[in-house]
């Protein structure tokens, strides 16, 4: 037993140096803001080999006003589009420059576009992605905002617009 | 104060309905019955609930009266429902103990370790109208499950315990929106060790959603909150409970963007078979436990168990946790279900790393070199080299060129922020004025789902000789898979494995002996290309013996592990060659110096030559570096190996391997069948 006692001690001082900084940080609050840490070291790595521990609760932390950051974190309906994009801006934006994908596709049911609407909604995206991304600063906020104004502008999808 | 008495007390007259009784009684017990009442709802109110049950069983005229009666009489605190709702398990000492930690789940002081208690206690909180600090909800709407389910065994009569109006948690469920529950299976990424046991979470599939909108859905995780830096602490909390373990929701496309494109795990989808009112019953639950906490045990009451007991509460008489005694092995959750036909669909969701090889594997050489290219200097989507290739191919690359592009920069940062940068916005705008589609990717669906790889625990039985002398072998393996067993279901190119044991008995002279205890077994292999440039990397601890004496004096601790490259070879499938550089402490009596420090390289060669078999030969040379004594020569070890699978859960290995180690040289080979459940 002893000799087992002493390997565990072993490995456990080996992975320990060789162990970067764990990133043990809290997720934070804020809206659409997400954080994602990444984790080193092994020891964290091998211990939580079953526990998806780090990457769990702490990389994910939104809130909306009342809610979010506490026990009942689901999104309000009237911020889900806006945490949406934040969270997905890369991907929605290549989605959008190429006229298709899933994350256009969740955007558009969000935005309750219908199915008859979807293509011209799609279209309109790339067609209009120069003018939307047309400024150096790319926030979600902008990008949406000029989305709905070019929507506006369409026949299809203004009604889609509030 | 006093109108606030007389106040509270005709609305218990009114909920009790016993005005009558009392009024027909005489003046004293009336005045007596009065205070009474009085009582018990002051205490419910101020959340006392095990004074109120007390006072309650001695005034047979309060409806909670009724109610505990009814439910003692059905037998309610031992019902499976009552019992998975509160996770009680069996116990030594208490006979049955709640596995939940948080003391907001228990409404009775003894609710922990005392099933009917709570129960009663529980009865008496739906008569509170009084919120509970913190989390401004009344007991009832705290525990929509509960409600639901002692409302369904009960038939509380509303106009004496009325049903109240609980808003958060009809917000919850609306947003929730589920009529389909999914438990997901991010599975292993060889190089991302944290992912080598793969982990599960529940996701609540809504109406109406496709293939393409599932993102939007949300999801219910577990997992620990690590609050220590310090690495000595992580290992000891998590093994001993020292985290809090929690449930949280979180929309479904935080958790793709986590696993697929930071992690590259690919991602398995089973939904689960059950009916709307299952999943409601689900969904009420999730509600009760994402509030509260348990102590996480990484190998035990891991994230794969905790998902198990809430999804447990719709089926209770399978006792699905009940089938896990030791540590749980998240895929093994996966088996478990399936193997009660509670599994009506499979997805499978490649990782943004499987996504990007795939549309290589579409692409001529050059355009994703020259996608490499602007990847790396968006300038160069004004390149001349560009103008060869019609709209369609430049589409393509520009498409792959933002996908390493981002690939990169998730994974040099660590993090998934979704901002996008002014060349990233640069080569989009080139990319949106090419109105043509990408096509879609052809996607290599592995052939085997996680769930019908081998099982993951190991026994070896076989023999061989070690430097003439005969022995039989024994082994046993905890968990998770070796580079040698079966392929299927699992990464071709990595092992992790944990507590594996070798005895040996030598026949001629009928002793045993431990050949190898391995503690922590991990090796990474994985490929480097024109893009991905892994570093490989392996990492081993055990005991192992050096001689074929069996003796204990022989026997040396060892730390060792380094990182490596590796490539794979374009002749042959699933074939990797790969070098190390290696690093060993050794411990044992036998040496001088006690402690040895080596250090050396490793080269080998692994290849699945059919999906049947395979073979795996390696070569290591070590030095010493603490001691440079003339008689302390170099060490060595070459090995051949093989395996032959026969059936998913059946392997034969075949092992040459020549060691020169401190005391010698030795020559071993061995023989052995591998049983895998």
């Amino acid at each position: 037993m002893n000799i087992i006692v002493k390997s565990a001690a072993l490995f456990f001082a080996v992975s320990a140096i060789s162990s970067a900084s764990f990133a043990g940080e809290g997720s934070g609050c804020g809206l659409g803001q997400t954080v994602f840490k990444g984790q080193s070291g092994l020891m964290p790595n091998i211990l939580a080999a079953t526990t998806n521990s780090t990457s769990g609760n702490q990389t994910f932390g939104l809130t909306s006003g009342t809610l979010g950051c506490n026990a009942e974190a689901v999104v309000k309906n009237d911020s889900q589009r806006e945490i949406f994009v934040a969270a997905n801006l890369d991907n929605l934006s290549q989605e959008m420059a190429q006229g298709h994908g899933d994350h256009l596709a969740s955007l558009a049911t969000i935005m309750n576009v219908e199915p008859k609407d979807e293509a011209a909604f799609y279209s309109l995206a790339q067609n209009e992605f120069g003018n939307i991304f047309k400024s150096n600063t790319v926030d979600a906020n902008h990008i949406m905002a000029s989305l709905d104004s070019a929507m506006l502008q369409n026949q299809d999808l203004a009604k889609y617009i509030q | 104060m006093q109108l606030a008495v007389y106040l509270k007390l005709f609305i218990i007259f009114l909920h009790t309905g016993f005005i009558a009784t009392i009024l027909l009684a005489s003046s004293a017990t009336a005045n007596e019955n009065i205070t009474n009442m009085a009582n018990i709802q002051e205490l419910i109110e101020s959340h006392e609930f095990d004074k109120a049950v007390e006072r309650t069983l001695n005034n047979k005229n309060h409806y909670l009266y009724e109610l505990i009666n009814k439910a003692t009489a059905l037998e309610l605190e031992s019902h499976p429902v009552w019992r998975t709702l509160l996770h009680y398990k069996a116990s030594l000492i208490h006979h049955t103990i709640s596995q939940v930690d948080g003391t907001d789940y228990f409404n009775s002081q003894n609710g922990k370790t005392n099933s009917q208690s709570e129960l009663i206690a529980t009865l008496a909180s739906f008569f509170s109208t009084t919120k509970i600090k913190d989390i401004d909800m009344t007991p009832q709407c705290r525990f929509p499950a509960r409600f639901y389910w002692l409302n369904k065994q009960l038939n509380f009569d509303p106009t004496k315990l009325a049903k109240q109006d609980c808003k958060k948690f009809k917000y919850f469920s609306q947003a929730l929106d589920a009529n389909a529950v999914t438990v997901v299976f991010p599975s292993a990424h060889p190089n991302s060790p944290s992912s080598m046991f793969g982990h599960t979470l529940l996701r609540f599939d809504r109406k109406g959603q496709t293939n393409k909108t599932r993102m939007l859905a949300y999801s219910a995780n577990y997992a620990a909150e690590i609050n220590s830096t310090n690495e000595f602490a992580y290992a000891y909390k998590g093994l001993t409970g020292g985290f809090i373990g929690k449930f949280s929701i979180i929309p479904y496309y935080m958790k793709l963007r986590e696993y697929s494109q930071m992690e590259s795990r690919s991602i398995w989808e089973y939904q689960l078979n059950l009916t709307p009112s299952q999943v409601d019953f689900i969904v009420m639950h999730t509600f009760e436990l994402e509030i509260t906490h348990f102590d996480y045990y990484f190998f035990t009451e891991n994230c794969s168990y905790h998902l198990l007991s809430l999804i447990e509460v719709a089926i209770p008489e399978l006792k699905l946790t009940d089938h896990f005694n030791g540590a749980v092995v998240p895929i093994n959750t996966i088996k478990l279900l399936d193997k009660h036909n509670l599994i009506s669909k499979k997805e499978y969701y490649p990782s943004n790393r499987q996504l990007i090889k795939n549309r290589r594997n579409d692409m001529a050489k050059e355009k994703f070199s020259l996608a490499i290219e602007i990847s790396k200097d968006t300038n160069k989507i004004n390149s001349k080299e560009l103008s060869k290739y019609n709209e369609a191919e430049q589409a393509t690359i520009f498409d792959m060129a933002y996908d390493l592009n981002r690939f990169n920069k998730i994974q040099s940062t660590g993090e998934l922020d979704s901002k996008i940068n002014n060349s990233q916005r640069k080569l989009l705008i080139a990319r949106s004025s090419l109105k043509v589609k990408t096509p879609s990717v052809k996607i290599d669906e592995p052939s085997t789902y996680p769930d019908e790889g081998h099982g993951t625990t190991r026994i070896t039985f076989g023999g061989g000789t070690i430097e003439k002398s005969q022995y039989a072998s024994f082994g046993f393996r905890l968990a998770y898979h070796g580079i040698l067993d079966p392929t299927e279901g699992y990464s071709p190119n990595s092992q992790i494995q944990f507590f594996s044991l070798k005895a040996r008995y030598h026949t001629s002279t009928s002793s045993y002996q431990l050949a190898q205890l391995d503690i922590i077994d991990i090796l990474s292999l994985e490929p480097r290309d024109s893009f991905f440039q892994d570093i490989s990397w392996r990492i081993n601890t055990g005991i192992s013996s050096t001689s074929t004496k069996t003796t204990t004096n022989n026997l040396v601790y060892t730390v060792n592990g380094g990182p490596g490259l590796t490539y794979s070879a374009n002749f042959l499938n699933n074939t990797y060659i790969y070098s190390f550089l290696e690093s060993e402490l050794n411990h044992s009596q036998i040496y001088d110096t006690q402690l040895q420090a080596l250090a050396g390289l490793s080269a080998g060669f692994l290849t699945n030559l059919t999906a049947y078999w395979k073979i795996h030969a390696y070569a290591k040379l070590l030095g010493h570096i603490n001691n440079r004594d003339a008689n302390v020569s170099d060490v060595y070890t070459i090995a051949l190996e093989q395996s032959f699978s026969i059936a998913k859960d059946i392997s034969v290995h075949f092992q040459l391997s020549q060691d020169k180690l401190y005391l010698g040289k030795v020559s071993t080979s061995e023989l052995s069948v591998n049983y895998y459940f």
